[in-house]
């Protein structure tokens, strides 16, 4: 348990870009729609994801099937499949603008040869394998999943907001900063919130015996 | 073993979704066993996520794309939406197999629609065996193709591409040795006498006839045309 909890209490996912191009802060602002949409399934990140990125994947569409209709299908069904799979998206295993372009992209190599009525031998999902997803078997150690469902019990006793950055921080693996963003606090708020509330759980542990000094 | 692989710019056409179905299948099968091509295709979709960004379009000009009230109609159907689990289209799960002199080889699943198309195996010339894939509707000829142990291909040039992916055993040319997953691709310029000593099965795919240079093979070639079985329409 104290090891998770110093893992909480220490940022270890600093995103701190040095760089400032343009690219780069779209590129941050997408991941950050990612984040919230997966984590939230918050409507205001997809409508700024939209802004961000609908005109991008149109341009890339049409220059590819040739139809800007077709084309603008495939940028909804694009960020519909953002909103549906967000949550299975790995941050670790590629940006979340790679992982937008794969998704259009796949759309594209199946809607363009329909289009043109080329053979259809093979889909995009079997041609493209689906590697930035997260893996269904868990890289998690039995213990950490272990320490993970006690905290879900212990949490019960907490203040709303309390459990809300344990939830964010401890369970689902979210940055400080990434909780912050979620929650629209400040990042002073989610580090004394959460000191707050493993300071109690910490109490409630030793009340109810759970054997850790 | 040398190994062969598709080059940059055949992975970055991969990458960018713009290859025909059956190269792209090749390239597919290829980078599954290819732990250096799969990185770079990574590397190839990251930059290409990257042009995307460049697009330089104002962010907030959403004329192009969608009005206000169709950008509002839009939010609403995707966020209100019941969010069904997509429903996980499998080809089966059996894999396929080309069966070749007792053998029974395990192919890519990313190609068996070829192994299903494909016909009964003839005999070319001495240990040389060819499996025609047909019904494809692309303008290539596609053959399965089966060098016994000791069989050649004579020497030959390509009035066009020249597809070949290793699926057992290995075989070599003037430039290299080529094993399981190799996607050995030769063109115009390149003149060869592919062998095979332990025996190989492979699927070619050429886009216009051989022509062969050396040898009694040479009769063949003012009827090559006649040999070969494009699909294009």
């Amino acid at each position: 348990m104290f090891a998770s909890t110093a893992i909480c209490m220490t940022d270890t996912t600093l995103e701190s870009s040095n760089d400032d191009s343009p690219i780069e802060t779209t590129a941050e602002r997408v991941r950050l729609c990612v984040v919230r949409i997966a984590a939230e399934k918050k409507k205001s990140a997809l409508a700024e994801l939209m802004e961000l990125m609908a005109n991008r994947i149109l341009h890339f569409a049409i220059k590819h099937v040739g139809d800007e209709s077709l084309a603008r299908e495939i940028v909804q069904d694009t960020l519909m499949a953002v909103w549906t799979k967000a949550a299975s998206f790995d941050q670790d295993k590629a940006k979340a603008t790679t992982w937008i372009f794969t998704i259009a992209r796949n759309l594209c190599y199946d809607q363009g040869r329909k289009k043109l009525s080329r053979p259809q031998l093979v889909s995009a999902e079997d041609v493209y394998q689906d590697v930035y997803y997260q893996d269904s078997s868990g890289s998690q150690t039995s213990d950490s999943e272990l320490d993970k469902e006690k905290i879900l019990l212990l949490i019960e006793e907490l203040s709303v907001e309390q459990r809300q950055v344990v939830n964010l921080v401890c369970i689902q693996d979210y940055s400080h900063a990434d909780t912050a963003n979620i929650l629209q606090l400040p990042l002073g708020t989610v580090k004394s919130r959460l000191r707050l509330a493993l300071a109690k759980l910490a109490l409630i542990m030793k009340d109810k015996g759970f054997g850790y000094d | 073993m040398t190994r062969a692989h598709p080059d940059n710019q055949l992975l970055k056409a991969f990458a960018e979704g713009s290859l025909d179905s059956v190269v792209a299948a090749l390239i597919s099968a290829h980078v599954s066993s290819c732990q250096n091509c799969s990185d770079s295709l990574r590397v190839q979709e990251a930059s290409l996520a990257d042009v995307l960004l460049e697009d330089d379009t104002p962010e907030n000009d959403l004329a192009p794309c969608l009005g206000k009230q169709d950008f509002d109609a839009f939010l609403n159907q995707i966020t209100l939406s019941e969010s069904k689990p997509e429903p996980i289209e499998s080809r089966g799960t059996a894999p396929v197999v080309i069966r070749v002199q007792g053998q029974s080889i395990e192919v890519p699943a990313v190609l068996s629609i070829f192994a299903e198309l494909a016909g009964r195996w003839q005999s070319v010339v001495g240990h040389l065996w060819q499996k025609a894939v047909s019904g494809h509707g692309s303008p290539y000829q596609i053959d399965f193709i089966y060098m016994e142990a000791g069989g050649t291909i004579p020497r030959h040039t390509h009035r066009g591409r020249e597809y070949t992916l290793v699926l057992q055993g290995c075989f070599s040319d003037e430039l290299g040795d080529y094993g399981v997953g190799d996607l050995v691709v030769r063109n115009g310029f390149d003149e060869h006498t592919p062998y095979s000593d332990e025996g190989c099965l492979c699927l070619a795919v050429i886009d216009a006839p051989l022509h062969f240079t050396a040898g009694l093979a040479r009769l063949l070639n003012p009827f090559s045309r006649l040999f070969f079985k494009s699909e294009a329409t």
